[in-house]
């Protein structure tokens, strides 16, 4: 039973530090998204 | 037809006025060769079965410079697009190219595959059939290697893209060729050689013809 | 300004994922010949039918961006091909994984899994080409073409793998899920074939909305 539950764990393991991976990827696209955001209406209020 | 002719002959002029291309890419079939014939012990009886397979992996690799290397003249000069906004038909330029680089590695393969049978203990009654399949394959090999190498051209870094691609394109024709020249030059078992020459044909066609229909539509600025 | 994601999306697949997780570990009967470890599978098999979606995404999204243009297609292409990718890597992966204690060895040459890999490599390819072609017209019609040769390159490849085994026919033959599925294990696949699916939507709606919004942004970036 021991030696089934290692392989479940690092099946597992592996498929959560996958989509944990990508999430992680995607939330820093997200930000960088959102400072760009920022910094274009900083720009656009110096214009007014 | 004759504008055919003319482009070819633009190829080999690009290529006589230095032989660069054909001496390195034999030089460099030579070094592959040579490296892969320590994959296996000297005396193995796998030897002999393994020959088509090295032989294809050296000519593979052979292809994978070629198909870069031969519209680097274009990028030099970025004549590519004055090439293409030439009233030539796009088809033409990549017809052109094709008998072009399938001469070059076509010659490649004529020495590649009797030597590697010879480096490896093969046999070589069939191995004319041998240079034959291995030509048909290039075929295939240049249909989506041109197109992949022509749309690399804007790319960093554009020598790595185009192996990492190929190599996976390429399958089922590694495998025809494969158990074809295994055959032919080993002796290895294959009940029909026809499956083999249905997808090495076959695979031909798909990969010139996909490859005549969009290289236009891909090269488009 | 990123499309808002409807809510109720990523909610759903949180809800589905856990009652998958419940399922697979605290419902599910042990299977009689491969014990405990036949769990994995609840992930693997999802996951390998929605990589293949993926991809069928892909050949689709490129086939428009031939035919009506690159600005959304592109996106679509691109976010499925990332998206497809992962999965496929976790097919993969879990695949071993479950090979290894299951049949004595961590991969065999068989066509499925060949062509897995194969699949696997044209479409990290794919996104290899993309991340080293500046972004454009351009690099969405050069993505299109690589996308349409990869999908008419795989079934090819499924046959001349077949062929290449039927050299060493396997002496036994290897059945995946076990040799029954009980209604109970059914209902575990398909509830986790849920939350693979909400998972795979969620990744790729978010991923197309964050593309859109980094063009919108760069083209205001340029007039500002």
């Amino acid at each position: 039973m021991s030696e089934a539950l290692g392989w479940l764990a690092a099946a597992f393991g592996v498929v959560w530090a996958a989509l944990a991976l990508y999430l992680w990827r995607l939330a820093r696209e997200q930000r960088r998204i959102a400072d760009r955001i920022s910094r274009i209406e900083g720009r656009a209020d110096d214009h007014r | 037809m004759r504008t055919l002719g003319r482009l070819v002959w633009k190829e080999a002029l690009v290529e006589s006025r230095g032989l660069e291309r054909a001496s390195t890419l034999l030089f460099f079939g030579a070094a592959v060769l040579i490296t892969l014939q320590f994959a296996l012990p000297p005396g193995a009886e796998a030897r002999p079965l393994a020959a088509g397979g090295f032989a294809w992996a050296t000519l593979l690799l052979a292809s994978m410079l070629e198909v870069r290397r031969t519209f680097d003249s274009e990028r030099r000069d970025a004549t590519l697009d004055g090439l293409r906004a030439a009233p030539v038909d796009p088809v033409l330029i990549l017809s052109s190219k094709l008998l072009a680089s399938l001469v070059l590695l076509g010659a490649l393969a004529a020495v590649v595959v009797p030597v590697t049978a010879v480096l490896f203990g093969g046999d070589l009654t069939r191995v004319l059939e041998a240079i034959g399949v291995a030509v048909l394959g290039l075929v295939g090999v240049l249909g989506w290697g041109l197109l992949l190498g022509a749309m690399s051209g804007q790319t960093r870094s554009g020598e790595l893209v185009v192996p990492v691609l190929l190599f996976g394109l390429l399958v089922p024709q590694t495998i025809a060729c494969v158990r074809l020249l295994g055959h032919l030059l080993g002796g290895a078992h294959l009940e029909s050689t026809l499956t083999g020459y249905v997808i090495l044909i076959g695979f031909d066609l798909v990969s010139v013809g996909t490859s005549i229909v969009l290289f236009d539509y891909a090269l488009e600025e | 300004m990123t499309d808002r994601l409807p809510s109720a999306l990523p909610l759903a697949a949180l809800v589905a994922v856990s009652a998958a997780l419940g399922l697979i570990f605290l419902w599910a009967p042990t299977e009689a010949v491969q014990g405990d470890v036949q769990r994995i599978l609840y992930v693997h098999v999802p996951a390998a039918w929605l990589a293949y979606l993926a991809f069928a995404v892909v050949a689709v999204a490129s086939v428009l961006v031939v035919a009506s243009g690159p600005e959304r297609w592109d996106r679509v292409a691109a976010s499925a091909a990332e998206v497809g990718v992962l999965f496929t890597t976790i097919v993969l992966v879990t695949g071993s994984i479950w090979a290894r204690p299951t049949w004595g060895v961590w991969w065999v040459w068989d066509a499925r899994l060949t062509t897995t890999l194969v699949l696997w490599a044209v479409y990290v390819g794919y996104l290899l080409f993309r991340s080293l072609t500046p972004p454009g017209a351009r690099r969405a019609r050069v993505a299109a073409v690589i996308g349409i040769i990869g999908a008419i390159d795989i079934p090819i490849v499924h046959f001349a793998v077949t062929w290449w085994n039927t050299a060493h026919p396997e002496p036994t033959v290897i059945s995946r899920a076990g040799p029954q599925l009980t209604s109970e294990m059914l209902t575990t696949l398909l509830v986790s074939l849920a939350a693979f699916a909400l998972v795979f939507a969620c990744l790729l709606a978010l991923r197309v909305a964050q593309m859109s919004a980094r063009e919108r942004l760069d083209v205001l970036e340029a007039h500002v």
